[in-house]
Parts: C-alpha cells; structure tokens; sequence
C-alpha cells in the first residue's frame, strides 16, 4: 500500500480525476491534504464523512460543513491542530482521534494516521490521512463509564456494601459499607479472606446461603440472592440481602470473578414480622367472628379472606370464593347499578361495577350501606355492609375489607359490629391465648378453644360458670376491684396475675388482660378478656428464685470471700460479708473500691498473670497475694476466680479469697516448732549416740556379748534418728533460708569416688552394687559437701528401691552452657503414679506397704530439690513402673552467670505433628529460639540438658502421654510455664497448673502466639 | 613441741560432759578437768594449768566466748589452745570465734570414737605444725 500511497502523492497535482479514481481505491475513508492551497482530495467515503458530495475536485478546507474536536473536548480544534495540519508540517499523527461533528450526522469518532513524515520540504504535492470510523468502539466505551459511574451512585444512594471474589483463588474485596454493616470499619477487619464472610454468618444461615452460591456458580440461577444474619459488633444481628453474581470467566469457562452487593435490611425483616404477626392476628380475629361476614378483596375485587361468619350468612365455603371470585355474585345486580348511577351523577363520571361498593372507602372513609345479599341457596339477605379500605405503611390501598351483619338481627348484629371494631382495636390485638367474653355479672358469654383447655373444661360446661367461682378466693378481691374501676370508667383496661381453679382443682397461674364493651351511648355491654397460662413461667421463676435465695444464702454465710466483679471495668458488683470484713471498710466504701486498688502494687505481675489466664483459660488459679486493710496494714489472701457471663451478657468473674494470715501464722508456729524440738533433740542424741559407741568400742571393759547386740541395735537406732534430726535440720535452714554454701573449685572424679565408696556399706546392706559410667573427669565449682549430700541422697533412694543383686549406675556428662548433669538410674520397680504428685514433698514416702525395709526419713528428696535449686541447678526424673527410676540433676559448672537479659527466650515445643511445630516455629523466631522435639524420651532428655523458658507440650505423643513430663515438671521446675496444646479434654489437675490450655483448631496458632508474647512481655516487666 | 596432755572442759549439759569425759580420758588418754559452767572454769582453770581450752558456746550465765574473755583476765593463755563446742555451723561465726582467740571448733554432735585425734590435729595446727 506504500508504493500505491506514494503514487497519489506524487500524481501532478492537476491530473485530479487520476488521483480521485486511485483515492477510491482505499477501501476506507482517505483524504489527500495539499497544504499549499490548503484543500483536500477525498474520496467519497471520506467525502460522506466530512458531509459533502463525493467530487473529484479539490474541496476547501474552509467549506467543509463539519466541525473538528478533540474527544472529552467540545471546542472546535484550530485550523493548525488539525491531524492533516500535523502531518502536513511533518508531525507523526498516529491513532489521533478526533470527533467530525455538525451537519445533519450524529458525531462521528475517528482514528486517523498518516505516513508522511518529515515533510518539511513541502516536497510533495499532498500528505494522505487514512482514517478509521471508531463511533461504535467509542459508544460502548462511554456506555461502559457511564454505566459503571451510575452504578457506583446507586451502590451509594442504596448504602450498600459490595464485594468481590476470585472464587479461584479466594481473593476477596469488600468496601468500607460491607464492614459497616457489622459494625466494623474495614481497616479492623484487615486481612480480607474469603472467610470473613462466613466468621460474621449466623451459623444457622450459612448453609443455605452456601447452597444458594454453589447454586448460582454451577449457572443453576442467573442470580446469587440470600438473605441472611450477620453478627454486629455490637453482638446483635443483623439482617442482610446479598446479591451477586459471576461476571468474569477464564479460558476453559470456568467462574473466575464474582461481585455482588450486601444490604442492610434488618428494618424491611422487622416490618415484615409486624406486618406477618399483625395479619397472623388479624386472622385469627376473623376466624373467631362467626356472627359477622367479613370479606377481604385485593384491590382488583378479587376474594382474599372469606370468614366463617360471611360462609354461614351466604352458603359458600371458603374454598369456592377466595382467589376465584369477586363479591358481585353476593349482590342484586339492580342495586349495584342504582348506586353506581348515583355515584356518577355525584362525581360527574362513570363509576360502575366493584369501583360501586369501593369508591368512597378509597376517599379515606369506611362506607355503610345496606345491601341485598344473594346467597348460594337464591335466598335474599338485608345486609348492613360496611366497607374500608385497607392501607400499607405508606397509605397505599392494597385492598378492601368488607364485614357484613345480617339485619334481620339487627340489634345484635349492630353490637356485634361494635364489638368487632373493638376486638381489632382493644384486647383481640393482641391474640393466639385464651379469650372470653364476660357479662357484668361475670358470666363467661363466649370462651375460646384456647381457654376451655387451659382451665380444663369442655365449653358448655364452662358457659354455665362465672369468673368469680374459678378465681382463687385471695385474688378475687382485687380482680373485682379493677373491674368495678372499668365499670366506673376510672380505667379503660387492666392486667392482673392470678390464679384460676381447673376443673381437676388444679391451680393455675395466669395474666389477665380485661378491656370493657360499651354500647353507643357508651353504656357497659361486657368485658372481653384475654387470659394466658403462665404457670410453668412462674414455677420457674419462682423455683429460680428459691434457688437464689439458696445461693444467696451461701454467698452471705460463706467463710470465705466472695466477690462479682466486672470483668472488663474491674468494678465490683457484689461482695460478701466475709471478703469485706477483714478489710475494715465498710461495705459501701468496699464496692468503691476495685482489686486493683485493694492489692499492694508490687502483686501488678500477679494480677496481670490473672487476667491472662482468664483470657485464655476462662479461670485464674489460686495463687496468693495481700490486700490493704483500711488502716493501711495488709493481710494474706489465697485467691482464684472465675469468667462467666451474667444474663446480659455481661463478663463478670467470681473470685474466692480466703483470708489465710491464720494459716501463714500457723505455719510459722509450726516452722519454729520443728527447728526448736530438732535443736533441742540433737543434744541428748549426741549423748545417747555417744555413749553408746563408747560402750560398744569396749573402752569401758568388756561387756557380754548379749548386751552389745542390744546395744548396737540401740546404737543404730539413735544413729537413725540423729540423722532424722539432721535432715529436719537441714530442711529448716532450707526453708528459712539459714543454708550456706561453700563453693569452691573441685575435682569431680575423685568427689564421685568419696560419694561412691561413702555409700558401699550402705549398698552392701541392699545387695546392690552401685557402678559409675564413665571417667572424663572435670572441675566444677560446687559445694562438694553439698553435692555428695545429695548424691547420697539419690543413691540411697536407688538402693533401696532396686531389687537384690541390681545394679544403681551414677553417671556424669558434661552438657550445654557449662553445665554437668548427674543420673541416678536403678531398675527396680518405678515410682507408683499416685505417689508422683508427692514425690518432692516433705516427708513424703512411696508405698507404705513394704517400709519395713526402706527406712529414711522422708526429707531426702525434698531436701535434694531444695538444694539443688539453692545451687542454681535443676532436678528432675523420669520414671516408668516396673523398669525403674531415673533421677538427674542439672548443675551449673561455674558460678559465673550468663547474662540472660538479652538473649532470646528458649521454648520447647514438644509435639509429633512437624509441620504444625514448624508453622509456629517459623511466625516467632524472630523474638524466640523454639527447640523441637516430637516424643516423649526426646522431651526427656531435651529438658535434661538445657534450660527451657517455657513448654508448650501436645498430650498425645508417639510414646506416651505428655502427663507424665508435665507432672516432672511441674513439681521440678513449677516456675517454667507450661502451656498445654491438645484435642482432647484436658484432666483438670493439669488446666489448673499450667500457664494456659489451648485446643487444637483454627486459631490456634495465632492464639499460641498471642500468649507467647504476652508471657513473655510479662517476664521482661 | 609438747604433747597435748591437759584439757579444760566447760559444758552445761552433764551428760555430755560425762561422754567427753570418757572419749578424751578413756580414748585419747587425756587428763581431763569438768567444768558444769563458766563460773567453776573460772575458779578451777588457773590452778589445772591446761594445754587446751573446750568451751560449749552456748550456757546459761557464761557463755563460752564471755567465759573465754574472762579466763583471759585472770591468766595468760598464750600457750594454752582454745577450741569451741557448738551445734552452730556457719562459717560467719567459726570466723568470729577464731576473731576472739579461738584456734578451732569442734561441731556437735562429735563422734566420740575420734574427737581426741580431732584435738590432737588442732593443737598440732596450734603450734604451728
């Protein structure tokens, strides 16, 4: 096309019909622009566009018809910026468009290029400008911003929320209004998932809606629409419409993108349950009107509601008249006519057939007329009609409601009427319980199903008593009372509690609501009643009541404290005498205080810890603190709480704090008891002891050898008991913190050989022969008295506790961080479960049964632990029955200490499942060092050699239950905080001594996390 | 240097110093004066002439330390060993004892089968050996 364009251009310029002819031969709009006259060659599709006949001639510039603009600018352009201008001073004009506008055509969008560059020679006679008509490209584009313009205003005017989902890759986005309904902004929401949505759903509601998406994604539906609640963040719920639907496929045709739109229609849903109640009472009402005929039409005339009252007046059912009639069959067609001539001539234009009995109603105002009614039989009714006009909301007609009386009972039927309009407006309103009408004499007139069933009788029966002779003679008086005050029109109606009498003399706790009918002249025709059991409410309420007031009772008498606290304001709802008492304060000033305020600062750790716990685990578990009396002297509390929520919803917690200075003082008494009578001990002992081996050294002369062995019976004796006394000694420096430790740098080969060769007879005595491992030797720095105290110690547990002829083995390794790590491991029969909880405890001895031959005083573990931990050591075991024990200690090797204020805190996680441990793993070791291991003896020998800041400890392990481990732990280290992960319930000795109990589901990663840093962000305070 | 030959013992407790009293005569082959308090030490000391001190620490009326302090008064005790009896262990006090004059301390309770050699190595060490 180059070659061909080139050709035109250079045609001299007079040979205009050779040139015109070529022109024609571009199969789109072209034109040809001679810059020095400044005209144009066009051929003739560019001839129509620019809106001239199509001419071989030059055509001026000038004398063109259309005007030239630039798109999104109405201003004609100026000569010079024309495209062929551009090309013409040898700019590029390239995908230019530019709208041709004027004339007799609809704007025309077009692209225009030229070739010609650099033409600034003016070389050639003419530059060429193809040009493409883009009007329909360039409509749709402009539909396409206006539509998506006008959709975004209604979107704002409907405050709607929208979204939108990639339901390949889950992708979802929600607007700021789609956040609001909940409650939310939609930065609070962040991140938007595709499960946000369903997190705010009632769960009741999802799956439908669920339904209703899968639906419309598998093109069942043209549209997704669901109603459904979503939780406010205020708690409540809130009815929301969405609609959507797929508007974005991929290649193979499959949904790709959806959006839609959320509403708030929480107002339309509560109208509709008025309006659906209003008219479920409504019908009601008309069901029960036998004696009045009413007729309900939509607007076009046809039956809606046909009662029984109008099926007994006009012979038809219900079945054959409603939603296949209209009422003309009812009437005289003469009448009908009459009226409407009547209507007419008023109105001064034609009103005819239903329009005649509804014409005066649609005004506003309800019409009575009497009318001829024809019923089914032929027979001819006088009818006295009265028709209005029934309204929405907003006043507009939706139909008509005829009630029709029969007039040969006219006085009658004119109360009846009376009483209808009252039913709808008084006590009938409010519906679907026991009604009755009451003569003023008390008479019941007319009862309904409902209440011959509540007081048991059938309706005949009933008819024939009065009010008075079922009412409980206590509550007559009162009832006769209110009714004498509406007789009297004091009161224009009443509501009572009270109780009836059944037939089967049963009682029966019931409201009653009485209105009163009066005639026109407002004289009392009856009263109407509304009356509903309520029994089963009051016995309920009244058993709630006994029991709060058993409750009550125990909270008022109860020797220890108990409070009700608000969760979230710490403010205290409710105290009781015995938690307010030992403080001083009145109980007035005592509710103006809060814990906080009542609990010396230095506990803020304590509280703080509480409240976690709370968080986490829903209780906080006994711990102790102080509170401030008024006077400013404090006193020991054992408290531990409790998160409920109260019946509004409220969280409150229940705390226990019993006031234990008595216990502690105990405790002292008891404390200064054992150290007193030990030291009192000691010194005849020495004497005994002392005396004795003098005696059986022989020193004294020769003794018969009958008395030496009672004598070494009796000198083995005290031995024991001065070591009783030694170790109750021990135990007490302990405790009272007296212990001095003499540290100093030691061998530790030759130590274990002393400890060793020091517990051989001892060994001997058992048959049990004690072998160490291993001969690395290496210094530590200890208190090597100390240290052989407790290895004795362990060593002559495992003697005793292995069978003859076993084997005790102490081993030693050095481990991490410089540390050394003691075993003492036998193989005798293992530490019986129940007695693991004891096992550091004072006095405490496994298995009383065979004691006879395990003699000891019952300190020595208590005594180790403490010392060890007095060392700056960790002891701990493991045990299986049956296969024996394995008792270790951790001990530093030097005194130095290892700053540990910046290091990272070290956390176990013990747990078999990898990729779960990795998951938390990788989102906290920025700020802590997890250390994994994924079953129980891996756990064991991990806690062995290092210190760990904090477990978190699955139950359920390869080899074992994790019980086991926690139960080690906690009586070994209870200052190293647990935190428990599991599936399963967890027994309750365990969730009420660890940091926090977490199970095992969707959140529960982000929860471990959360309670990481919050232990730990509590360590570092 | 001269045997350990001569030892004071004040003790309150006459059981105990009934048990000494053999351990250190029978056992050690020591000669041995009793004394049941402070005051008896201070009448009886001066006139025994005794290689070696043993004061019980804690006694009604004198103590040992206040018995110590006024034995010093009476005589010159600059070749005579002084040793403490006492149930107490803490190493502040030992210092504090050997502070006022003590050479030693023997803990209670003492085996009576070696509290003579124990002796015999603190007046070893309280020459200078």
């Amino acid at each position: 096309m180059g070659n061909f364009l080139i050709k035109i251009i250079d045609i001299d310029q007079n040979e205009h019909s050779q040139r015109a002819a070529l022109l024609e031969l571009i199969p789109t709009a072209v034109l040809a622009y001679d810059g020095n006259r400044d005209s144009f060659y066009l051929n003739s599709i560019a001839a129509q566009w620019f809106g001239i006949e199509p001419t071989t001639e030059p055509v001026a510039c000038s004398s063109l018809a259309v005007q030239v603009s630039r798109i999104n600018d109405p201003h004609p352009l100026r000569a010079d910026e024309t495209p062929w201008q551009l090309a013409w001073k040898g700019e590029k004009v390239e995908g230019v468009e530019v709208i041709l506008s004027g004339g007799t055509q609809e704007p025309r969008f077009i692209l225009c290029n030229s070739n010609s560059k650099n033409n600034t020679h003016k070389s050639t006679s003419v530059i060429m400008v193809t040009m493409t008509d883009i009007s329909t490209i360039n409509a749709d584009y402009q539909a396409l911003l206006r539509d998506r313009a006008q959709m975004r205003a209604i979107i704002e005017v409907m405050h709607a929320g929208t979204w939108q989902w990639n339901l390949q890759t889950g992708e979802t986005h929600i607007n700021e209004r789609w956040a609001q309904i909940a409650g939310y902004s939609l930065k609070e929401l962040s991140p938007i998932t595709v499960d946000t949505w369903s997190k705010f759903t009632h769960p009741d509601d999802v799956k439908e809606s669920r339904h209703l998406l899968s639906e419309h994604i598998a093109a069942k539906t043209s549209h997704y629409s669901s109603v459904f609640r979503m939780k406010h963040k205020d708690g409540h719920w809130v009815w929301v419409q969405s609609r959507g639907r797929v508007y974005q496929w991929d290649a193979q045709g499959k949904p790709l993108w959806m959006a839609g739109t959320n509403l708030d229609v929480s107002n339309v849903r509560a109208a509709e349950e008025d309006a659906r109640s209003t008219q479920a009472n409504m019908q009601a009402l008309i069901d029960a009107s036998s004696d009045v005929a009413i007729i309900a039409t939509d607007t076009e005339g046809l039956i809606t509601v046909f009662n029984t009252g109008a099926e007994k007046l006009l012979g038809y059912s219900e079945d054959e008249v409603v939603g296949k009639l209209s009422p003309a069959p009812f009437h005289l067609e003469e009448e009908v006519i009459a009226r409407g001539i009547e209507l007419s001539e008023a109105e001064g234009y034609e009103i005819a057939g239903f329009d005649v009995f509804v014409h005066t109603p649609r005004q506003g105002n309800s019409e009575t007329r009497k009318w001829t009614y024809v019923c089914k039989s032929g027979e001819h009714r006088r009818v006295s009609l009265v028709v209005s006009a029934v309204r929405d909301g907003t006043e507009k007609v939706v139909g008509f409601l005829g009630m029709a009386v029969d007039e040969t009972a006219q006085h009658a039927a004119e109360e009846q009427a009376l009483l209808s309009a009252q039913r709808f407006s008084g006590a009938f309103g409010s519906a679907a319980v026991g009604m009755a009408l009451v003569s003023l004499e008390g008479r019941w007139m007319e009862v309904n199903d409902a209440l011959c069933e509540m007081l048991g009788y059938p309706r005949d029966e009933l008819l024939r008593t009065d009010f008075q002779t079922l009412t409980h003679p206590d509550d007559l008086q009162n009832d006769l009372d209110l009714l004498e005050s509406l007789l009297k029109d004091e009161i224009s109606n009443y509501a009572m509690e009270k109780r009836y009498f059944k037939k089967n003399g049963e009682l029966i706790q019931a409201k009653l609501w009485v209105a009163i009918v009066r005639n026109r002249n407002g004289a009392p025709l009856h009263f109407v009643s509304q009356i509903q059991n309520i029994t089963e409410e009051y016995l309920a309420k009244k058993s709630l009541e006994s029991s709060e007031a058993r409750l009550r009772g125990l909270f008022d008498l109860s020797p220890v404290g108990i409070s009700l606290m608000d969760y979230k304001t710490g403010k205290q709802l409710e105290a009781n005498e015995a938690l307010v008492a030992p403080t001083g304060y009145s109980h007035k000033e005592f509710m103006g205080l809060t814990d906080r305020e009542l609990t010396p600062r230095e506990y803020a750790p304590l509280l703080n810890n509480a409240i976690e716990q709370l968080r986490t685990i829903g209780r906080f578990t006994p711990f102790e603190k102080e509170y401030i009396r008024k006077d400013g002297t404090r006193y020991p509390i054992l408290t531990q709480g409790i998160l409920m929520q109260d019946s509004s919803g409220r969280d409150v917690v229940w705390s226990l704090a019993e006031d234990i200075s008595e216990r502690r003082r105990l405790d002292q008494i008891k404390n200064e008891f054992v150290s007193t009578i030990s030291h009192e001990l000691r010194t005849p002992l020495t004497s005994i002891s002392g005396a004795l081996a003098l005696i059986v050294s022989g020193v004294l002369g020769e003794v018969n050898k009958e008395v030496i062995g009672m004598l070494e019976i009796a000198a083995k004796s005290s031995t024991r008991l001065s070591e009783l006394v030694n170790d109750l000694l021990d135990m007490d420096k302990l405790l009272a913190g007296k212990m001095e430790l003499k540290i100093e740098q030691v061998d530790l080969i030759p130590l274990l050989e002393e400890t060793i060769s020091g517990m051989k007879p001892f060994a001997f005595g058992y048959g049990v022969e004690i072998v160490r491992s291993e001969d690395t030797s290496f210094q530590i720095q200890t208190d090597s008295a100390r240290l052989i105290q407790i290895l004795t110690n362990l060593l002559s547990n495992a003697c005793k506790h292995s069978e003859r002829g076993g084997k005790v083995e102490l081993q030693h390794v050095a481990g991490p961080e410089n540390s050394v790590i003691f075993s003492v491991i036998d193989h005798g029969k293992g530490i019986p479960k129940k007695f693991r909880p004891n096992i550091f405890q004072k006095f405490a001895q496994a298995d009383g049964s065979d004691s006879s031959e395990k003699k000891g005083t019952g300190l020595g573990l208590a005594i180790c632990k403490e010392l060890v931990q007095r060392m700056g050591g960790v002891i701990g075991y493991e045990s299986i029955e049956g296969r024996g024990s394995h008792f270790w200690i951790r001990l530093p090797r030097a005194k130095t200490q290892i700053s540990s204020a910046h290091k990272k805190p070290v956390v176990l996680h013990v747990e078999d499942d990898i990729d779960f441990a990795k998951l938390i793993s990788i989102q906290i070791r920025d700020w802590v060092n997890m250390d994994l291991a994924t079953d129980l003896a891996m756990a064991n020998s991990k806690i062995r050699e290092n210190h760990y800041d904090l477990i978190l400890l699955d139950l359920f392990l390869p080899d074992g239950s994790g019980e086991a481990l926690w139960e080690s732990l906690h009586l070994s280290q209870a200052n190293v905080p647990i935190i428990i992960i599991s599936g399963h319930e967890v027994p309750r000795k365990i969730a009420n001594n660890v940091a926090a109990v977490l199970t095992k589901d969707e959140t529960t990663l982000t929860r471990i996390i959360s309670t990481l840093q919050h232990i730990f962000e509590m360590g570092d305070k | 240097m001269r045997n350990l030959k001569r030892i004071v013992h004040v003790e309150d407790d006459e059981s105990i110093r009934a048990i000494a009293k053999v351990a250190l005569e029978r056992v050690g082959g020591f000669t041995l004066l009793s004394c049941a308090t402070g005051k008896e030490a201070l009448e009886k000391a001066e006139q025994f002439a005794p290689d070696m001190l043993l004061l019980d620490v804690m006694m009604p009326g004198l103590d040992g330390p206040t018995t110590l302090e006024k034995l010093r008064e009476q005589m010159d005790l600059s070749g005579v060993a002084v040793v403490f009896m006492t149930a107490k262990v803490q190493s502040a006090e030992i210092e504090y004892y050997k502070s006022i004059g003590a050479c030693n301390v023997v803990l209670k309770p003492f085996d009576v089968m070696t509290l003579s050699e124990q002796l015999v190595q603190y007046w070893t060490e309280f020459n200078g050996e």
